[in-house]
């Protein structure tokens, strides 16, 4: 699979809107990172990516969501502002979350439901108020 | 952490092959068997030698012997003799003019290597008939050979001036800098990367789908 079949045009307008619309409650962001492999050291290269999006900030409150076609694994990662607040298995439990929807091949529904969780912890960790919409991008493949 | 062992072992390696290269040097272009030059003789005509193949990149060899019996007592060929000395000459032969003398036996045989040209050889060959035989028939060896020796340098020096060929010692140790510079650039390089992924921040979870 290519990896900008893997969403649908609809299904990245739900997500990009989700988002938006969470963002416009929230200092943090929420991205979501479409790559081929990941390989066996999934949390340095979730790092180094996290930092190529330039989502590191002072807040260190910003999340990933990495999607690892070849190897079909589902990965979260939270800065430190973030991670210091919520419990140690909240990121474990949000992939299995996910990726028991990406079972049934939910992808959207599953990414919708992992946005959600870490939503409810952003909003009431680094709660904002914005009027209007980011114009920043939401969804990245691996180039 | 296996890659840099693999390129310190290539740097070891490379080294150590070329230094055993840079340490085969060899500074004496006179082999006088026969003793007919004088010492300061010899040492000044190697000096000119040493300077003429830093600026030319050609070697000229000199072997002087006073005769074949003196070694031999087999009937053997002059120029088969002459060769394996030269044989046994750690050189760089396509670079190398040999010239060798037999005093008792009134011989004379040069030989070049394939990378010298062609008008050196020839102008070499007219400096033995013109200058050193003369000298060789009235016995004056050591003149013969000396001046013989000077006027192919001085005719030839700025000619092969424009030709310059980097002398092996020098390519060498070059390259030698040149691949350990390489080397650590790569280590560096590498270090540099390691310090990227080894920082760690946040949290986080990945899980397989299947």
């Amino acid at each position: 699979m290519r990896l900008k079949e893997f969403l649908k045009d609809e299904e990245i307008t739900l997500l990009n809107s989700t988002i938006k619309s969470i963002e416009k409650r929230t200092k943090s962001k929420i991205r979501i990172y479409i790559t081929e492999k990941i390989g066996r050291y999934e949390l340095k290269k979730a790092r180094e990516i996290f930092v190529s999006l330039n989502l590191r900030n002072e807040l260190k409150n910003n999340v990933i969501f990495i999607i690892s076609l070849k190897d079909k694994k589902i990965g979260i990662l939270g800065d430190d502002g973030i991670a210091e607040k919520v419990n140690e298995g909240f990121w474990l439990n949000t992939v299995n979350a996910v990726a028991e929807k990406f079972k049934s091949h939910e992808f959207a529904i599953g990414l919708i439901g992992g946005i959600n969780l870490v939503a409810e912890k952003v909003i009431e960790f680094f709660p904002d108020e914005k009027e209007e919409n980011s114009l920043e991008q939401i969804i990245f493949y691996e180039k | 952490m296996k890659k840099i062992k693999v390129i310190l072992f290539f740097i070891v390696f490379v080294k150590v092959l070329l230094y055993a290269q840079i340490f085969n040097i060899d500074d004496n272009y006179i082999y006088d068997f026969a003793k007919i030059l004088k010492e300061t003789d010899r040492k000044s005509l190697n000096e000119l030698l040493i300077k003429y193949n830093k600026i030319t990149g050609i070697k000229f060899k000199i072997i002087i012997i006073n005769s074949l019996k003196d070694y031999t007592d087999e009937d053997i060929v002059f120029e088969n003799f002459i060769r394996n000395i030269f044989n046994s000459i750690k050189t760089d032969r396509q670079n190398t003019i040999l010239f060798a003398i037999t005093i008792k036996d009134r011989k004379l045989y040069y030989e070049s290597g394939t990378q010298i040209n062609e008008s050196l050889t020839s102008l070499l060959s007219s400096i033995i008939d013109n200058k050193i035989i003369p000298y060789f028939k009235n016995e004056e060896y050591a003149r013969g050979i000396y001046d013989g020796v000077r006027v192919f340098i001085r005719k030839t020096e700025k000619r092969q001036e424009n030709n310059i060929k980097i002398p092996a010692e020098i390519f060498y140790l070059l390259m030698s800098f040149l691949i350990v510079f390489a080397g650590l650039f790569l280590i560096a390089k590498r270090k540099k990367r390691k310090v990227k992924i080894i920082e760690e921040f946040g949290k986080g979870a990945f899980t397989e789908w299947k």
